[in-house]
């Protein structure tokens, strides 16, 4: 494993020295973990990952620290449980309480709902957010560290960028990755069994 | 050699806070209403226009950033560049400019007098007036225009009227922040950094001389937000642009630097702004991170119907070689922006 500081460092330098790091991996490929403390710096090297046909995750450190692992070749991947015989199951959140009533009880209640569907076995296969469920993915959500551990555990997470402009939080996306329309529908599309809230 | 850039976190329009955060602030503000001012800022037009009398109005902007370059007098007349280029997207004639310098007290004055030298310049060809300024010392070096400017009131050209059937022309190549960042990376070839820098030097003054012949029915020019983003402001709620990514023009190695993840921070989040307003489709890449590549003193971007489109284009050619016919006007559609 290569481990590339990129703290305190502006695009396009932390993507250069992840490229560099990758390209002396050589043929066999191997494993480059970058520091970045920017999470668009972390969008950036994402982007160059998968343009590049590599897999990628991140995860959040203390101190603002982002620590982003890249996975080229040599038939080590990042582990995935994201595969065609996974749940197959999709949830669909368009809210950000559950149920009619109490605005006050349905946010506790969706929060409960997210944190039991990451006790799921297997996890869900997608779990999108859109319109004011979008909020439940932003950084100031209570819902974070739930959906941080079923993006662990293999889930993905889309919210609805239309609906972050919207509501100008894609800035503070806190999880998962933002999706267009074209993305949710293809998600909803491949369901085996698709919960609506 | 003193280093302008040692210092500064990021220079140029790339240091714009975001399109949506500023909204955001912005929004707080009480709406000021005068029946004279005919451009304020709730249009998020280039410049604000205040009627005098029948015949004049006045066009308003003011513009500063940190450096992108190393060469103080480079960055003065870049900047300058910069701050007339509103007045210009405005169709109007820079009169008189004050500068803004923010510099920091241990840096040695001989190179601000190189950046103020610079920027005069600037003001100089633009047929303009320097006179005055403010400068305070600052921990990161910063310098711009407040320019005033005159206009017609009955020719103002506004960002976001274009007409249905009209086409679009970009003025000057896009990729200068691409190869600014391919530069920041030591990756960048020479020929590639010498047009950006000329690029960015180069007033609007000559393109928009131009257009004056013509009825154009919208313009602004390219900022540090990037082409998508002010298509996206220029199509507003009655339009849709339809723009032909492989009619752009760009610097030419700034597309094998796309593809070789020379990217800005920008420009990410000029992605992140754009989601849900276009479709990529199978548009390449490097094509997609010209589009949102933030401009440092970018071109004009203008609409103009079509019958004139052909001559216009050939005059402005005359002086910005690369201008191009990149689309056209629709009615609204699904999105504000399609490509193809």
């Amino acid at each position: 494993m290569t481990q590339v500081d990129a703290l305190g460092l502006a695009c396009p330098i932390p993507v250069i020295r992840a490229k560099k790091a990758l390209e002396a991996l050589g043929e066999e490929g191997g494993v480059v973990v970058v520091l970045v403390d920017s999470d668009i710096s972390r969008q950036n090297l994402q982007k160059m990952a998968t343009g590049l046909g590599y897999q990628s995750e991140y995860m959040q450190k203390e101190n603002g620290v982002i620590e982003v692992t890249i996975v080229a070749g040599g038939g080590c991947a990042v582990v995935s449980q994201t595969t065609e015989d996974g749940s197959g199951l999709v949830v669909a959140i368009g809210r950000d309480t559950m149920g009619e009533g109490s605005p006050e009880l349905g946010h506790i209640l969706i929060k409960g709902f997210i944190y039991a569907l990451q006790e799921l076995v297997p996890p869900p296969t997608h779990v999108l957010f859109f319109n004011s469920g979008s909020h439940l993915t932003s950084s100031d959500s209570n819902s974070l560290e739930d959906l941080r551990a079923l993006e662990a555990a293999g889930t993905v997470i889309l919210t609805c960028g239309t609906c972050t402009n919207y509501y100008e939080i894609t800035e503070k996306l806190g999880v998962g990755e933002i999706a267009n329309m074209y993305g949710i529908v293809t998600a909803m599309a491949g369901a085996k069994r698709l919960i609506n809230i | 050699m003193i280093s302008l850039l040692s210092n500064c976190t990021s220079g140029g329009c790339g240091a714009k806070i975001g399109p949506g955060e500023l909204s955001k602030v912005l929004s707080v503000l009480p709406a000021f209403s005068d029946p004279k001012l005919l451009v304020g800022f709730d249009a998020s037009d280039d410049a604000a226009v205040y009627q005098i009398d029948a015949d004049t109005a006045i066009v308003s902007t003011v513009d500063f950033f940190s450096p992108m370059v190393n060469d103080s007098r480079l960055f003065g007349r870049i900047a300058a560049a910069n701050a007339l280029s509103d007045v210009y997207a405005m169709g109007g004639t820079p009169l008189f400019a004050l500068n803004l310098v923010c510099y920091p007290e241990h840096m040695e004055l001989e190179a601000l007098g190189e950046i103020l030298s610079g920027g005069a310049e600037k003001i100089q060809e633009a047929g303009a007036v320097l006179c005055g300024g403010h400068s305070i010392y600052d921990k990161e070096t910063k310098y711009g225009l407040a320019v005033t400017g005159r206009l017609d009131p009955k020719r103002i050209w506004r960002n976001n009227t274009p007409v249905p059937g009209d086409q679009l022309i970009l003025t000057k190549p896009l990729g200068v922040g691409i190869v600014m960042a391919a530069l920041r990376g030591e990756m960048a070839d020479e020929q590639a950094v010498q047009a950006a820098l000329s690029s960015m030097q180069r007033l609007n003054k000559y393109a928009a001389e131009k257009m004056h012949s013509f009825p154009i029915s919208a313009c602004t020019d390219i900022t540090g937000f990037g082409l998508l983003a002010h298509a996206r402001e220029m199509a507003g709620d009655t339009t849709s642009l339809l723009l032909y990514p492989s009619e752009l023009p760009y610097i030419s190695q700034a597309y094998a630097y796309a593809g070789d993840y020379l990217l800005t921070a920008a420009a990410q989040r000029n992605r992140n702004y754009m989601q849900g307003f276009v479709e990529f489709g199978d548009t390449t890449f490097a094509l997609q991170e010209l589009m949102l590549d933030p401009q440092t003193s970018g071109g004009l971007f203008l609409s103009v119907p079509k019958p004139y489109a052909q001559e216009l284009l050939s005059a402005i050619q005359e002086v910005e070689p690369q201008a191009a016919i990149v689309g056209e006007v629709l009615l609204a559609q699904d999105l504000p922006i399609l490509l193809r």
